[in-house]
C-alpha cells in the first residue's frame, strides 16, 4: 500500500511539471586549460604523491564538471560547444582561441569552469562576469559602465552567474568560509589581482560570459570532494540547473538526493585546516547508502570525502539507509521534489562493544625515577571517551588543580596542573572504574599509579642586568640580560619578557639583537636591545612573565617586576686622571690566582676619546684573582674619591682597587661585577687606613662564586677621575629630608614617615645592589653585616636615600 | 560626420626585425581615439573599428582623418565589411529575446548617413561577405543572400567558419565542408579567402594556422600565429600572442611570407598588440594593442 501511494504521488508531480527543453539554446563551455603541468593546479594530497595523474589536478576536476554539463545539456536539446574534450598540454589553447571559439559558435553564453585557490583556508563561491560591479563607475581602457552596449552585456552577465551563485551555494555537503560572490571581471581584476582590464578569457566576446570559481580546491577537504565524480557532477547539475532556469528551459523532473556520512565523534586527525563542522568529522571510506525504494546503493569512495549522490530521481518520499561495518546504521526520510536537490549529512555512531580500558598512561616511572614537576598526566583509551564520565574520575592526590584537555578524538585524556607541582613529592593518580565510552561501558577496574616529583619545581632568575634597583643604567642603548638555572623554551619570551616605561607602555626589542640561550648548559638565557634609547632620569621596569619556561615546561610561575632606572653614566666635571687611551695597566701573574690567562688592550668601545682598557681574564678555576698594576702609579690621600667608567661583563666578579703604603696595602672594592655595559662607580678613600702617603698602584679581578656560567672576565675601562666628593650614591642624598634612626644601627632601623601602601623602604650595598625591601617605615638589619649601606625610601611622590652605617 | 582629432605618433622609415629583409616599416601613426578591432577596406583608405565587446562601430577616413559613428548598438563591431565600392558598411546588431541572443544584419550608407536592415534577426549568422548592392552570409546551413537592388548576379565563391566551427565553402550553389586536418572534433576558426580566390587561410585550434587549396589540401603550414589576415596574395598578417591563463602577457604582429615563412615584426616591441587587419593594396595594416591604441602600419616591399 505505501508504495502505491509513493508512486501515485510520483505520478502526480510529473503531471504538473513541464519538462526540461533547451532546444536551440547554445552554450559554449571552457573547462579551463589542460594537461598535468606545472601550471595545471595539482594539489597534492595522500595517497598521491606531487605530480601523479591519478591526483587532484584543476585541470582535469575541470574537465570532468565540463564533459558532464556538456551531457546533460545536449540530452535536453541544447547545443554545446566545449574547448577541450581530453586533459593534455596540447589542450592548453591561447585564450584569443577560446574567445573566438564561444564566439564562432554563436553561443549564448560562455562558462569557463574553473575552481579557486584561498590558501586552503577559505572556500566561497566566485563569479567573475563579464563587466564591472553595479557600483564600480571607473572607465576602463575596455569597458564603459556609461556606455549602454557595454552596460548590457555586463548586466546580463551578471543576471546569469547571480543563478549559478546562488545554485551553487546552495551545496550542503561542503562548508563555505563565506557567501557567495558575483563580480564583473574589469572590478575584481582591477582590485583584487592589480590588472588593469578584467580577464583575457572574457575579453573579446560578443556574448555574456562567466568565469566560474566554486570552491577552493586548496582547501584540503573540498580537494578530497573534488576526486569524486559525483561531486562534481553535482556542480554541473547546478550549472544546469541554472541554464533551465535563465533560458526558460522548464523544470527538471527529477531530483537528487545527496550527502555525506561521517562519523559522530571521531574526528579527521590530519594537520591540514578544515572548517568547523562536517569538514572535521571522520569521513567514512566506504560506506554504503542504500535507497531503499529503489534498492539503488551507493558506496562512498575512499577518498576522505564520504559523498554520496542518488541522481535522476522521481520526485516523491525516500529513505536513505546509511551502513558501514562498525557503525550502528541510520535511515533517513527525504522528500525528492523536481529541480532541487535534497541534501542529507549523515553522523554515524560506532559500535563499542566493549568495556574502556587504559592501554597507557603518563608519566610511568618508578618510585625510585622522579619526573618533572612541570609534567602533565594522560591516559590513552581503547576507545573514545566520554569526557564527562571520565574527567570525573579521575583524582590525584596530593589535590591539585588543573585542565582536562582531549587529544586523538577523545582517545586521549591529558590532565596539566595549573602550576608545577610540589617538589620531591609522591604523587598517586586515579581514574576510577566510573569512566565510560558513548556506550555507556564503564571500565572493568580502576588504573592506578604513582610517581615522584623531581627536586625543583620552578624556573630560577639566577641574575639579571638591570637589576632591581638599580638607578644607574645607561640610557644609551643598554642591553638587557637574563639569566636563568635551565636553558629556555623561546616560544614565548618575545612577549613575556618586556620592558615598560614609567606609562606602562612596551619598549620595542629590536628583533636582530635578541639572542637566546647563548650561556653553557645547562643554564639559559636572553639577551636584547630596545629599538630606542631610555631616557636618563625615567624609571623603567623589567617584566618577567610567569608563562616564561625552561625546556621542560617548568615555569617561572610567579612573575618578576624589575625596576630601574635610566642615568647618562658620563661624568665629566671632575679631575680626569687617566684617560686608558694607552694601556694604562699591566698584569702582574706573581701576584695573582688560579688563572689561565689574562691581558691589557685598548679597545675602540669607549666613553670618551677614542680608546678604553679591555681587561680580559682567563680563570682556572672557579676561584681565583688576576692583579693588574697601574704603569703609572697614582698619588691619593684618604680625603679623595677615585671613580672610574667601568664596562661590566655581568659576571658577578668584583673589582678592587690596590692601595699601597711603604709598609703596607689596602684594597678597596670599586664594583661587583652585576652589570653590563658602561656604569660610573667609584670608591671613597676615607676607608684607607688614616695615614698619608697612599698610591694607587693597582687593580684587582677576583672571581666569586656567584654564577658558575663563565670562567671570563671581560671589562673596559675609561677615564678615570680623582675628586673631593662622592657624585653618585651619597651624593643624591638629601640628608636632611629623610632620617634614619638610630644610625648606626644593630637590629631594626626606622625612618620618619607614616607608613602607606606605597612606603618602600629599601637597603642597598654600596654598589647599588638591592639586598632589602620592605612596605614599612622600619626595617629589621640584622642579618646585614657591618659597614655602609644605602637606605631608600620610595613614596608615591618622590624618593629619598641616606646613608646607614650598621655596626654591632 | 564628426571630427575628431588624428595624432601622427610618428614617421618611422627603416627596416624593423629581423628575418624577412624585403619588408620595411615606412610609416607609424596612432590615433587618439582608442578602439579595438580595426577593419580596413581593400584600398586602405579607411577604416572601421569598435569599443571591446564589439559594441559600435565607428570609420575613421585615413587621408581627411575624419571618424563617423556608424552605430552604437551590441555587436557592431563583430566583423563589420565595407560593400566593394564602399558606398556602404555592412554591420551587424545584436539583440536578446527570452535571453537568446540573436544578430541582424544592418547596411548603412556612406552618403545618407542611414542604416537599413538587410537581414532579420537569426539565431545563428556567421560570417557576412558583401556582393554588389548587398550581402550573402551563411546562416544555419544554408546561404542567404539579401540584395537592395535586384540582383540575378551569381553569389561569389565564398568560404568562412561556420557555427560548428568548421569550413564551409560555397560555390556554384553547393555548400561543402572542408576538414582540412581531418580532426574528429572540428575546431576551426579565422577562416578566410585569399584575395586571388586560390587559397585559404585558417587557424585550427590547438593545431596552428594552415593555408589549404579550395579542395581542403594543405599548402603551407604557418607555426602559431593567431588571428591571422591575407595582406596580399603572399604575405598573411597575425598575432603572436601569449597569456598567463588569466590575461594575455604578451603579443605581436607579424608579417609572414607564405611561401618563404619569413617573419617580420609589424609593431613595436613594448606593445601588447593584436588582432591585425591588412589592405596589400594601400601596403597598409591596422591592429589595436592590450589598452586600446589602434596603430595603423604602412609596410614597403622591397
Amino acid at each position: 500500500m505505501k508504495r502505491i501511494i509513493f508512486f501515485a504521488f510520483a505520478i502526480l508531480q510529473f503531471s504538473f511539471l513541464q519538462a526540461q527543453n533547451l532546444t536551440g539554446v547554445r552554450i559554449y563551455i571552457n573547462p579551463g586549460h589542460g594537461g598535468f603541468d606545472a601550471d595545471d593546479r595539482n594539489v597534492v594530497i595522500a595517497p598521491f604523491t606531487s605530480g601523479n595523474p591519478n591526483g587532484f589536478w584543476e585541470s582535469q576536476s575541470n574537465l570532468d564538471k565540463g564533459l558532464q554539463l556538456r551531457t546533460m545539456l545536449q540530452n535536453t536539446g541544447a547545443s554545446v560547444s566545449i574547448s577541450r574534450t581530453t586533459n593534455t598540454t596540447a589542450d592548453d589553447l591561447p585564450l584569443s582561441q577560446i574567445v573566438t571559439m564561444a564566439n564562432q559558435f554563436n553561443s549564448d553564453f560562455m562558462l569557463a569552469i574553473h575552481s579557486n585557490a584561498g590558501n586552503g583556508v577559505a572556500s566561497y563561491v566566485l563569479m567573475i562576469h563579464y563587466g564591472s560591479d553595479l557600483t564600480d563607475t571607473q572607465i576602463y581602457n575596455t569597458y564603459n559602465p556609461n556606455n549602454p552596449t557595454q552596460l548590457a552585456l555586463s548586466n546580463k552577465s551578471r543576471d546569469i552567474s547571480t543563478e549559478i551563485a546562488k545554485n551553487t551555494f546552495a551545496n550542503q555537503i561542503t562548508t563555505w568560509s563565506s557567501g557567495y560572490q558575483v563580480r564583473g571581471d574589469k572590478t575584481f581584476a582591477r582590485t583584487i589581482m592589480g590588472f588593469t582590464d578584467g580577464y583575457g578569457v572574457l575579453r573579446g566576446l560578443t556574448v555574456p560570459g562567466v568565469i566560474s570559481e566554486v570552491g577552493m580546491h586548496d582547501y584540503i577537504p573540498e580537494t578530497y570532494r573534488l576526486m569524486n565524480m559525483e561531486y562534481k557532477w553535482l556542480e554541473a547539475w547546478n550549472f544546469y540547473k541554472s541554464f533551465c532556469n535563465y533560458f526558460n528551459g522548464g523544470q527538471i523532473t527529477t531530483g537528487v538526493i545527496a550527502g555525506q556520512v561521517r562519523d559522530s565523534r571521531i574526528k579527521l586527525e590530519t594537520s591540514y585546516n578544515k572548517f568547523a563542522g562536517n569538514d572535521q568529522m571522520l569521513p567514512l571510506n566506504g560506506a554504503k547508502l542504500t535507497l531503499v525504494e529503489t534498492g539503488e546503493t551507493y558506496t562512498a569512495d575512499n577518498l576522505q570525502n564520504g559523498v554520496f549522490v542518488f541522481k535522476n530521481l522521481t520526485p516523491g518520499v525516500y529513505n536513505v539507509k546509511a551502513e558501514k561495518d562498525g557503525y550502528y546504521p541510520q535511515t533517513k526520510t527525504l522528500t525528492v521534489t523536481a529541480h532541487n536537490i535534497a541534501f542529507s549529512n549523515f553522523a554515524l555512531n560506532r559500535v563499542r562493544s566493549t568495556p574502556p580500558q587504559v592501554l597507557s598512561f603518563t608519566p610511568n616511572v618508578s618510585l625510585a625515577d622522579s619526573v618533572e614537576a612541570s609534567t602533565s598526566i594522560s591516559f590513552s583509551f581503547n576507545w573514545d571517551m566520554d569526557a564527562t564520565s571520565t574527567t570525573q574520575a579521575f583524582s590525584i592526590t596530593p589535590h591539585t588543580e588543573g585542565t582536562f584537555t582531549w587529544e586523538d578524538t577523545n582517545y586521549r585524556m591529558r590532565f596539566t596542573p595549573n602550576k608545577p607541582l610540589e617538589k620531591n613529592t609522591v604523587y598517586t593518580v586515579n581514574l576510577a572504574n566510573t569512566a565510560s565510552h558513548p556506550d555507556n561501558l564503564s571500565m572493568l577496574n580502576d588504573v592506578t599509579f604513582q610517581f615522584r616529583t623531581k627536586n625543583r619545581n620552578r624556573l630560577s632568575l639566577i641574575t639579571s642586568y638591570p637589576f632591581d634597583g638599580n638607578n644607574k643604567v645607561y640610557f644609551n642603548n643598554p642591553t638587557f640580560r637574563l639569566v636563568f638555572d635551565r636553558k629556555l623554551n623561546t616560544g614565548n619570551l618575545q612577549t613575556a619578557i618586556k620592558v615598560l616605561d614609567e606609562t606602562n607602555t612596551v619598549l620595542a626589542k629590536t628583533t636582530r639583537s635578541v639572542v637566546n640561550n647563548s650561556i653553557v648548559s645547562p643554564y639559559g638565557s636572553t639577551y636584547f636591545n630596545l629599538t630606542q634609547n631610555l631616557i636618563a632620569g625615567k624609571e623603567y621596569t623589567l617584566v618577567v612573565d610567569g608563562e616564561v619556561m625552561d625546556e621542560v615546561g617548568m615555569k617561572l610561575v610567579e612573575p618578576i617586576n624589575i625596576k630601574f632606572k635610566a642615568s647618562n653614566t658620563l661624568v665629566t666635571a671632575q679631575p680626569v686622571i687617566e684617560t686608558f687611551e694607552t694601556p694604562a695597566l699591566t698584569y702582574i701573574s706573581t701576584e695573582s690566582l688560579e688563572i689561565t690567562s689574562a691581558t691589557v688592550a685598548t679597545n675602540t668601545t669607549k666613553l670618551f676619546d677614542f680608546f678604553s682598557n679591555k681587561i680580559n681574564v682567563l680563570f682556572s678555576n672557579i676561584s681565583g684573582e688576576a692583579l693588574f698594576g697601574f704603569l703609572n702609579p697614582l698619588n691619593v690621600s684618604n680625603d679623595k674619591v677615585v671613580g672610574m667608567h667601568v664596562f661590566g661583563d655581568h659576571t658577578g666578579n668584583e673589582v678592587w682597587l690596590q692601595f699601597r703604603i711603604p709598609d703596607g696595602v689596602q684594597y678597596l672594592k670599586l664594583c661587583d661585577l652585576n652589570f653590563y655595559g658602561w656604569e660610573f662607580h667609584e670608591v671613597d678613600l676615607s676607608n684607607l687606613s688614616i695615614v698619608a702617603g697612599w698610591t694607587l698602584t693597582g687593580m684587582k679581578i677576583e672571581r666569586k662564586n656567584r654564577y658558575l656560567f663563565s670562567a671570563v672576565s671581560d671589562i673596559l675601562l675609561d677615564n678615570m677621575l680623582l675628586y673631593d666628593e662622592l657624585v653618585l650614591a651619597l651624593k643624591t642624598i638629601s640628608v636632611s629630608k629623610l632620617k634614619a634612626y638610630p644610625n648606626p644601627a644593630s637590629s631594626v632601623v626606622r625612618v620618619d614617615v607614616p607608613v602607606t601602601s606605597e612606603t618602600l623602604l629599601e637597603l642597598y650595598s654600596l654598589n647599588g645592589e638591592l639586598l632589602s625591601k620592605v612596605n614599612n617605615n622600619k626595617m629589621n638589619v640584622t642579618a646585614f653585616s657591618t659597614g655602609t649601606y644605602i637606605l631608600k625610601l620610595r613614596t608615591a611622590k618622590d624618593q629619598y636615600t641616606c646613608p646607614l652605617i650598621i655596626s654591632r | 560626420m564628426r571630427t575628431t582629432f588624428f595624432l601622427i605618433i610618428a614617421f618611422t622609415v627603416g627596416t624593423i626585425a629581423v628575418q624577412a629583409q624585403n619588408v620595411i616599416v615606412k610609416s607609424r601613426i596612432s590615433i587618439a581615439e582608442k578602439g579595438f578591432f580595426p577593419v580596413l577596406n581593400t584600398s586602405g583608405n579607411k577604416m572601421l573599428f569598435t569599443a571591446d565587446g564589439y559594441a559600435g562601430l565607428k570609420m575613421i577616413d585615413l587621408q581627411t582623418k575624419q571618424i563617423t559613428t556608424i552605430s552604437t548598438v551590441g555587436g557592431a563591431g563583430y566583423e563589420p565589411v565595407f560593400a566593394p565600392d564602399d558606398s556602404r558598411i555592412y554591420f551587424r546588431e545584436t539583440s536578446f529575446k527570452n535571453n537568446l541572443r540573436y544578430n541582424s544584419v544592418e547596411s548603412y550608407d556612406v552618403t545618407t548617413k542611414r542604416s537599413q536592415q538587410m537581414l532579420a534577426p537569426q539565431r545563428i549568422l556567421n560570417k557576412i561577405q558583401p556582393i554588389n548592392n548587398g550581402v550573402i552570409a551563411y546562416v544555419g546551413n544554408k546561404m542567404l543572400r539579401s540584395s537592395l537592388t535586384k540582383n540575378t548576379t551569381t553569389a561569389p565563391l565564398f568560404v568562412a567558419a561556420n557555427e560548428d566551427l568548421q569550413i564551409v565553402k560555397h560555390s556554384n550553389g553547393k555548400i561543402e565542408k572542408l576538414n582540412p586536418l581531418n580532426m574528429p572534433e572540428s575546431r576551426y576558426i579565422w577562416v578566410s579567402l585569399s584575395p586571388d580566390n586560390q587559397k585559404i587561410l585558417f587557424t585550427a585550434a590547438g593545431k596552428g594556422t594552415f593555408i589549404c587549396d579550395l579542395k581542403g589540401k594543405i599548402l603551407s603550414s604557418l607555426g602559431s600565429i593567431n588571428a591571422p589576415v591575407w595582406f596580399n596574395n603572399d604575405y598573411v598578417v597575425g598575432m603572436e600572442d601569449k597569456d598567463d591563463g588569466h590575461r594575455v602577457v604578451s603579443s605581436k604582429i607579424v608579417m609572414m611570407s607564405i611561401t618563404k615563412k619569413t617573419k617580420t615584426e609589424i609593431s613595436q616591441s613594448q606593445q601588447i598588440a593584436m588582432y591585425p587587419t591588412a589592405s596589400g593594396k594601400s601596403n597598409r595594416i591596422a591592429y589595436h594593442t592590450e589598452t586600446g591604441e589602434i596603430e595603423v602600419i604602412t609596410v614597403k616591399m622591397k
